[in-house]
């Protein structure tokens, strides 16, 4: 049953690939502009590091942020089009129905991700070893299908695209109140003190500790357990959507 | 459609049906101070039809949503196809079909597609499910479009695969929610013609429509809700020989004489009135016979009768005497 509504998850991603195309093409084109805008600048105040491998994190913290809302994108489509409601009188259970956009949009992340990183490459990444461009890659699948969680949970309470698209823009607002463009201990005032507060510094701080970039000690660990933390809420936060369609009913 | 229909699997309620296989008893569904449904009984059976009217804001797709297991109802008890949509919610939802107000498909499949998915949430194998779907491609007439993308279909071939997916996977009850709005009168009738054949295969359909006409075509027995309560559940025969009176319709062979006519019944106590025309005025068959007087006072003063006819009362008729 379940690998039924995959299959039919991931043949609408590939019959609809604005959905997949138009995150990446924001995310190559961001990377663009940063490495070019702000590489000489950046390289000098890194020891010894490239700006690219310092930056290419954050954008791909915002692919896989922009590519976990397609899970909720593609449940909101089905609610549109009365599909939702067809495949839940089949019995296949909201979680399953919720869960099949959930795991598409993983794999889709991870090519994603993969693409991005070989845009990267093709920029002058250099010196990070095959294993770390790995680590990227699927540190930026799970960053996704966890924020996915928000994504579905909002999709399934507010059924409308506006709902989802308002997640991306206020995590995408967030991604920039970070160590986005310079190490937090290069910041001050008060955008360190929203830096330090904001999880998503942790998960940025992680996926830079894998690409053997400038990073905190122990960085990858502490986004590891903010994932954790962010992925309880989102399961928290799809739990409540689902009981409230129920009692809605 | 084909002329030669494979049949379908033989469903469990072509077999062995015990008992009705919707069964409502104090149906009563409530929004905030509201009732939707308000005390609801409805029996359907293994191979009937029973149309569902009344007017807009009666209740008829609350009840729908409530028997599908889409709404838990405030009180009263149901089963349907033997389950309770309450407590056995996933139980009901694989035991029925159901065509929504909309049809619920997704534009980028292909009716293949659908049709085996459906079938696959429904239990079946990989293989059981494409031999499900080619068999109700088959039946709908649809096999030539198998492999189109749904959002290129017609409204009509839409429609057919709306009902197709809902009747893949053998359910025993069949629930349509005016399933031929928007339908051109050649695909409504074959529509209609593919929903008798699944009853006769032993669903038991319920179909909610505004269409009286479909209403009469369709269904064994019409069931008229009005504010949410049964207010009439009856053949469609029955409801008509109980709206009253039989209509006398005098067509003029001038127009221009219809005043004259009405004054002429006015003068004679007949209760007569305009029709829709410009040239005809209708009068109530009040006794077992006809208005004689009437008719031989418009020929004494002048007014020439080109037709008569007499009218029985139309289902139109009985169902706003019902639900105004």
């Amino acid at each position: 049953m379940f690998r039924g509504l995959l299959l039919r998850t991931a043949r609408t991603l590939t019959r609809v690939p604005a959905l997949v195309a138009s995150p990446l093409l924001m995310s190559a084109f961001f990377l663009v502009i940063y490495s070019g805008q702000l590489g000489k600048a950046g390289g000098a105040m890194l020891p010894g590091g490239s700006y690219l491998a310092f930056v290419l994190p954050l954008v791909l913290l915002t692919t896989a942020l922009s590519g976990g809302m397609v899970a909720g994108q593609l449940l909101v489509r089905d609610m549109t089009s009365g599909y939702h409601e067809r495949l839940l009188l089949t019995g296949a259970g909201r979680g399953r129905v919720a869960g099949a956009p959930l795991a598409v949009t993983g794999v889709a992340l991870t090519v994603q991700a993969a693409a991005m990183v070989g845009v990267g490459v093709a920029l002058g990444l250099r010196g990070v070893p095959a294993p770390r461009l790995g680590a990227l890659v699927v540190g930026t699948a799970a960053t996704g299908v966890v924020f996915a969680l928000l994504a579905v949970a909002t999709a399934v309470r507010a059924r409308t695209d506006a709902a989802v698209n308002a997640v991306f823009s206020a995590l995408f607002g967030l991604s920039f109140l970070t160590s986005a463009f310079a190490p937090r201990d290069e910041l001050s005032g008060w955008l360190k003190a929203v830096a330090t507060a904001n999880p998503l510094t942790y998960v940025l701080e992680a996926l830079r500790d894998a690409a053997g970039s400038v990073a905190p000690n122990g960085a990858l660990g502490v986004g590891a357990l903010t994932l954790v933390g962010v992925a309880a809420v989102g399961t928290a936060a799809c739990a409540a959507a689902f009981r409230h369609a129920e009692a809605a009913r | 459609m084909t002329t030669t229909t494979p049949a379908l699997p033989a469903s469990p309620a072509a077999t062995a049906a015990v008992g009705p296989l919707i069964h409502a008893r104090g149906l009563r569904k409530k929004y905030g101070d509201a009732w939707a449904v308000d005390g609801l009984d409805l029996d359907v059976d293994a191979g009937e039809i029973v149309g569902l009217l009344g007017p807009n804001g009666a209740g008829k797709t609350t009840t729908l949503e409530m028997l599908s297991a889409l709404r838990r109802p405030t009180e009263g008890t149901l089963a349907v196809a033997g389950a309770d949509p309450v407590t056995a919610p996933r139980a009901v939802r694989t035991r029925i079909g159901t065509v929504l107000q909309a049809p619920a498909l997704d534009a980028v499949d292909t009716p293949r597609e659908a049709l085996t998915l459906q079938a696959r949430l429904r239990g079946a194998s990989v293989a059981d499910a494409r031999a499900q779907a080619d068999a109700a491609l088959e039946r709908a007439g649809l096999a030539h479009a198998a492999d189109q993308r749904i959002g290129t279909l017609s409204g009509g071939q839409r429609r057919r695969v709306d009902l197709a997916v809902a009747v893949v996977g053998r359910p025993r009850v069949l629930i349509l929610d005016e399933p031929t709005t928007g339908l051109d009168p050649v695909s409504r009738r074959a529509l209609w013609e593919h929903v008798r054949e699944l009853a006769a295969d032993g669903l038991a359909v319920l179909v909610s429509t505004q269409d009286l006409h479909e209403a009469e075509e369709l269904a064994h027995r019409l069931v008229v809700l009005r504010a949410g309560r049964v207010v009439a559940d009856a053949t469609a025969a029955r409801l008509r020989a109980a709206a009253g009176h039989r209509t006398l319709v005098v067509t003029l062979a001038d127009a221009a004489d219809r005043r004259a006519a009405l004054r002429v019944a006015a003068d004679h106590g007949t209760p007569a009135t305009a029709g829709p025309g410009d040239d005809d005025v209708h009068t109530p068959v009040l006794a077992d016979a006809l208005p004689a007087d009437y008719l031989a006072a418009l020929a004494a003063a002048g007014i020439t009768v080109r037709d008569l006819r007499v009218e029985a009362p139309s289902l139109d008729d009985a169902v706003i005497a019902l639900t105004a």
